[in-house]
C-alpha cells in the first residue's frame, strides 16, 4: 500500500497521536501481569507444597484450579463485578485465579522431583520439615518453579485483554478496538507490544533463574 | 447468589432430556469440543515435546525457541482467531476436516506449544550430567541418550507441560463456537446474551467436567509411562549432594 | 563444587525481587487509563460528578461520549469507564459502579425480558416501567436507530433477485446463514417473531459472533450467504447489501441514555433531551462511518459533532 492511511497495516501518524495511551496501556498491562503472577505465586506455593506431599490433597487442589481455569472470563468478571466494582481489583483477582492452574502444577511437579536420597540426607542432618523445604526442596525445584512462573507470565500477558470489560485491558484496549473496527494499526501496535512484553519478561526471568541457581551453571559443560 | 433454587434449576437444565438429543444436544457439542481439543493437543504435542526435548539435550536455543513460541500465547487468543478467520475463512479446508474447526485449531495449537516446549526443555536440561555422561560412556548415540535416558527422567515435568496445555486447550476450545462449530461453550455464550444464568452455569459445569476427565485420563497415562523409580522420588545424582547446606 | 555463601536463600532472593517490582508497579498510580475527564465550562455551583460507562463497541461508545461530553459542558464533572456488553454494563449501573451510559432501548428491553415493538414510543414506555424497578431511569428515545440487518453480498442479491427481506423466504432453504450464537432464540433474529413475519428457514445456520468481524469475514469470503450485522455499528463492507425490512420486524432500537435515579435531575434530563433531539439515524450513521471507515476516535468524533450542533 503506497498511501499511508487509516487502512494501512500501520498508519504511522496514528502512533504519535496516541502515544499517551500507548504508554498508559503498556504500564497498565505490565502492572496487571506482575500483580497477578505475584499473587498467583503466593497462593500457588503453599497449595503446591501440600499437594506435593499428599496425593489426597493434590487430588482436590489440581482439579479445582483446573476448573477455575475453564470458567469463561466474561462470566468470572461479571460474577466479581457486583462484589468488587470495576477496575483493577476484579481484573487482578480473575487473572490471579487463572494463573493458579499453571503455577500449582509446575511447582508441585518440581517439588515432587526432588530425589529421595537428598531428602533423606537432609533429614539425617537434623533438618526440620520447614528448613528442609526452604533450604533444600525449593532450591532444587527452582528450575520447574521458574518455568511455571515464565509460563504463567506469558499466559497472563495474553489474558489481560479480557479485563477490558471491567475498565482495564492494558494493550488489549488497542486490540479490542482494532479488530472491532477492522482497524489494523492499533491491532498491530497492541500485538507487537504484547509480544515484546512477553519476550522481555521471559528473558528477565531466565536471567533471574540463572542468578539464583549457581549450581546449575557448571553443569552446562560437556553437553 | 441465587440460592438453592438456582442449583436446582441448573440440575434440571443439565438433566433435561432435550439436552441430550439432536444437533444442539450435549453429545454433539461434546463430540465437537473433544475433536477440536484432541486434534490441537496432539499436533501441538508433536511439535513442542520433541523440539523442547532436543533443545534441552543440546542445552542451547531453548530460550529463543520458547520466546518464539510465547508469541502464540502472549497474543490474545481471540485476536488470533479473528486473524485466522480472515486468512482461512470459517470453513475448514477438506484436508483438515478432522480438526473439527481449522480456524480454531490453529490458535489452539499455538496456545498449547509454550507449556510443553518450556517444560520439556527445562525437564531434559535438568537431567543430571553424570547420567548423560554414563550413557555416553556406554556407547549410546545422542539420539538414544535422549530417548532412553533423558526423556524418561524428564517425563514428570514433560507430563506437567502436557497436562497444563491440555487444560488450556479444553478451556479455550470454546473458540470454535464462534466459527459455527458448536462446543460445550455454546450454551454459555447464548446464556450470556440472553441473561440465562442457568445455561451459563450449566455450560461452565460441563466444560469443567470435561477438563477434569481429560486431566484424569492424562494422570492415568502418566502413572503408566513414568518409570516406578521416578514416581515418588527420582534417584538422581551426587551432583546434588554437595549443595545441601549444613544446618549449623 | 564450591557453594557461594551469598546464594543461601535463592528462593528468597527471587521472591524479594518480585515483591519489589510488584510494589513499585502497584504504587505507580492505579487506573492508568487516560480518562477523558472534563471540567465544566459554565455554572457557578459545585459540579455534579457523573461516571459515564461505555459498552464495548464503538457505536455505543459514541453514544456515551455524546451524552458525556454534552453533560461536561453544562456543569457536570464527567469521567468514563469502559465496560462490556449490556449484561455487564447494566448491572454495573444498578450497582452504582457507573451513573449513566448510552444504550439502545430495544436491546435493553429484551435484556430485561420485555418485548420491544416497532414503535419507538411504546417500546420506550415499556422500558421505563421495567427500569424503574431497578432504580434506573431511561431517556425518551432519540430518532437514531441501530438494528439487526440481514445482509447479502451484491452478487447473491443479483443471483436470487433479493432486495427486500421477504424475497428471502422462497430461497432461504438453499442458503447458509451466519449470525450471533443466540439468534435462533431471539424473536427479532431467527426466532418467533421473525418466523411469523418471514418464515425464514435456512439450509444451515452457523453460530458466529454478534455482528462482529467473524460474521463480516464469513460473509465476505462466501462461507455464509446471509449474515446478520447491525445497521449502525457493524463494519459494513462496500460489497454488502442490506435487505430491507419490509414487514417491520426490527424493533425501535433507538439510542437512549440510561442513568440511575440517584443522579436524576431536571438539568441532566435537559442535557440528554437536547442531544436526543438532534441525534437522528442519518447523523448517527454519518458519525459511525467516521469511526468505522475513517478510523477516527469516538471521543473526537463526538466532540466535533456536539460543537457543530451547538451542544457544547
Amino acid at each position: 500500500m503506497l498511501a499511508n492511511d487509516a487502512n494501512s497495516w500501520v498508519w504511522w501518524s496514528w502512533i504519535p497521536d496516541h502515544q499517551h495511551e500507548i504508554y498508559a496501556y503498556l504500564r497498565e498491562h505490565m502492572t496487571l501481569t506482575v500483580l497477578s503472577v505475584f499473587y498467583g505465586f503466593l497462593i500457588a506455593l503453599p497449595l503446591a507444597v501440600f499437594a506435593a506431599r499428599r496425593r489426597a490433597i493434590a487430588a482436590i487442589v489440581v482439579p479445582v484450579v483446573n476448573a477455575i481455569y475453564t470458567v469463561p472470563s466474561v462470566a468470572l468478571l461479571a460474577l466479581l463485578l457486583p462484589i468488587t466494582g470495576t477496575g483493577r481489583t476484579p481484573a487482578v483477582i480473575a487473572l490471579t485465579l487463572y494463573s493458579l492452574a499453571i503455577l500449582v502444577r509446575n511447582i508441585m511437579e518440581g517439588l515432587r522431583g526432588v530425589p529421595a536420597d537428598v531428602l533423606d540426607a537432609a533429614d539425617g542432618m537434623g533438618y526440620t520439615r520447614r528448613r528442609r523445604l526452604v533450604r533444600v526442596e525449593l532450591p532444587l525445584a527452582l528450575p520447574a518453579i521458574v518455568a511455571g512462573i515464565r509460563l504463567a507470565t506469558v499466559s497472563t500477558i495474553g489474558l489481560v485483554t479480557v479485563t477490558f470489560i471491567v475498565d482495564q485491558g492494558g494493550l488489549g484496549r488497542f486490540i479490542q478496538d482494532g479488530y472491532q473496527r477492522d482497524f489494523h494499526t492499533p491491532l498491530v501496535v497492541g500485538i507487537v507490544l504484547s509480544v515484546a512484553l512477553a519476550v522481555v519478561a521471559d528473558l528477565l526471568l531466565v536471567r533471574v533463574e540463572r542468578a539464583v541457581t549457581p549450581w546449575q551453571r557448571t553443569a552446562r559443560r560437556g553437553r | 447468589m441465587h440460592g438453592m433454587s438456582f442449583v436446582v434449576d441448573v440440575w434440571h437444565w443439565l438433566t433435561a432430556s432435550a439436552q441430550w438429543h439432536g444437533a444442539d444436544g450435549v453429545p454433539h457439542l461434546l463430540a465437537n469440543h473433544v475433536r477440536v481439543s484432541v486434534s490441537s493437543l496432539l499436533v501441538s504435542m508433536l511439535i513442542a515435546v520433541p523440539l523442547g526435548a532436543w533443545l534441552g539435550h543440546r542445552g542451547v536455543g531453548g530460550v529463543v525457541a520458547i520466546n518464539i513460541a510465547n508469541v502464540g500465547r502472549a497474543i490474545p487468543i481471540y485476536a488470533l482467531l479473528v486473524l485466522a478467520v480472515q486468512i482461512f475463512g470459517i470453513t475448514s479446508p477438506p484436508a483438515f476436516a478432522w480438526t473439527g474447526s481449522f480456524v480454531a485449531f490453529v490458535p489452539l495449537v499455538l496456545l498449547g506449544i509454550p507449556p510443553m516446549l518450556t517444560n520439556s526443555y527445562v525437564g531434559v536440561r535438568g537431567v543430571g550430567d553424570e547420567l548423560v555422561d554414563a550413557a555416553r560412556g556406554m556407547g549410546l548415540s545422542e539420539g538414544e541418550i535422549l530417548r532412553r535416558v533423558e526423556i524418561p527422567v524428564a517425563l514428570p515435568l514433560i507430563m506437567a507441560g502436557i497436562r497444563t496445555a491440555m487444560v488450556g486447550i479444553v478451556a479455550t476450545a470454546t473458540l470454535a463456537s464462534f466459527t459455527g462449530v458448536d462446543t460445550l461453550a455454546t450454551p454459555i455464550y447464548i446464556g450470556l446474551s440472553t441473561g440465562d444464568h442457568v445455561a451459563v452455569f450449566g455450560g461452565a459445569v460441563l466444560v469443567a467436567i470435561l477438563a477434569l476427565v481429560a486431566d484424569l485420563a492424562l494422570a492415568v497415562v502418566q502413572r503408566r509411562i513414568v518409570s516406578p523409580g521416578l514416581r515418588t522420588r527420582r534417584t538422581r545424582s551426587s551432583e546434588v549432594m554437595v549443595t545441601v547446606p549444613h544446618p549449623a | 563444587m564450591r557453594r557461594n555463601p551469598r546464594r543461601r536463600y535463592p528462593g528468597l532472593a527471587l521472591g524479594a525481587m518480585l515483591i519489589a517490582l510488584a510494589l513499585f508497579l502497584a504504587a505507580c498510580g492505579s487506573s492508568s487509563k487516560p480518562a477523558a475527564s472534563s471540567t465544566p465550562t459554565s455554572g457557578s455551583s459545585a459540579p455534579t460528578k457523573i461516571v459515564v460507562g461505555q459498552k464495548d463497541f464503538a457505536g455505543a461508545q459514541l453514544l456515551s461520549q455524546l451524552y458525556g461530553q454534552a453533560l461536561a459542558a453544562k456543569n457536570f464533572s464527567v469521567s468514563y469507564k469502559n465496560l462490556g456488553p449490556t449484561e455487564v454494563t447494566y448491572p454495573a449501573l444498578k450497582g452504582k459502579n457507573i451513573d449513566l451510559y448510552g444504550e439502545y432501548q430495544g436491546t435493553l428491553l429484551t435484556y430485561l425480558k420485555g418485548t420491544p415493538t416497532g414503535d419507538a414510543a411504546t417500546t420506550n414506555s415499556a422500558l421505563q416501567t421495567k427500569v424503574t424497578a431497578d432504580g434506573v431511569k431511561a431517556s425518551t428515545a432519540s430518532k437514531a436507530l441501530d438494528v439487526n440487518g440481514f445482509y447479502v453480498k451484491k452478487e447473491t442479491a443479483t443471483k436470487y433477485h433479493l432486495t427486500k427481506l421477504s424475497d428471502l423466504t422462497a430461497v432461504a432453504s438453499q442458503l447458509t446463514f451466519g449470525g450471533p450464537p443466540e439468534c435462533e432464540t431471539r424473536p427479532l433474529c431467527l426466532g418467533t417473531t421473525e418466523q411469523q413475519l418471514y418464515g425464514l428457514k435456512f439450509k444451515t445456520v452457523k453460530k458466529l459472533d454478534a455482528g462482529g468481524p467473524i460474521t463480516t469475514s464469513a460473509l465476505k469470503d462466501g462461507s455464509i450467504d446471509v449474515g446478520l450485522l447491525f445497521t449502525g455499528s457493524s463494519v459494513i463492507d462496500a460489497d454488502f447489501q442490506l435487505l430491507t425490512d419490509d414487514k417491520g420486524l426490527q424493533p425501535a432500537d433507538n439510542a437512549i441514555a440510561v442513568w440511575r435515579s440517584g443522579v436524576d435531575s431536571p438539568a441532566l434530563v435537559a442535557v440528554i433531551d437536547s442531544v436526543n433531539a438532534k441525534l437522528d439515524t442519518a447523523a448517527y450513521n454519518e458519525l459511525a462511518l467516521k469511526i468505522f471507515n475513517d478510523k477516527q476516535d469516538p471521543p473526537a468524533v463526538a466532540k466535533a459533532w456536539l460543537k457543530t450542533n451547538g451542544l457544547t
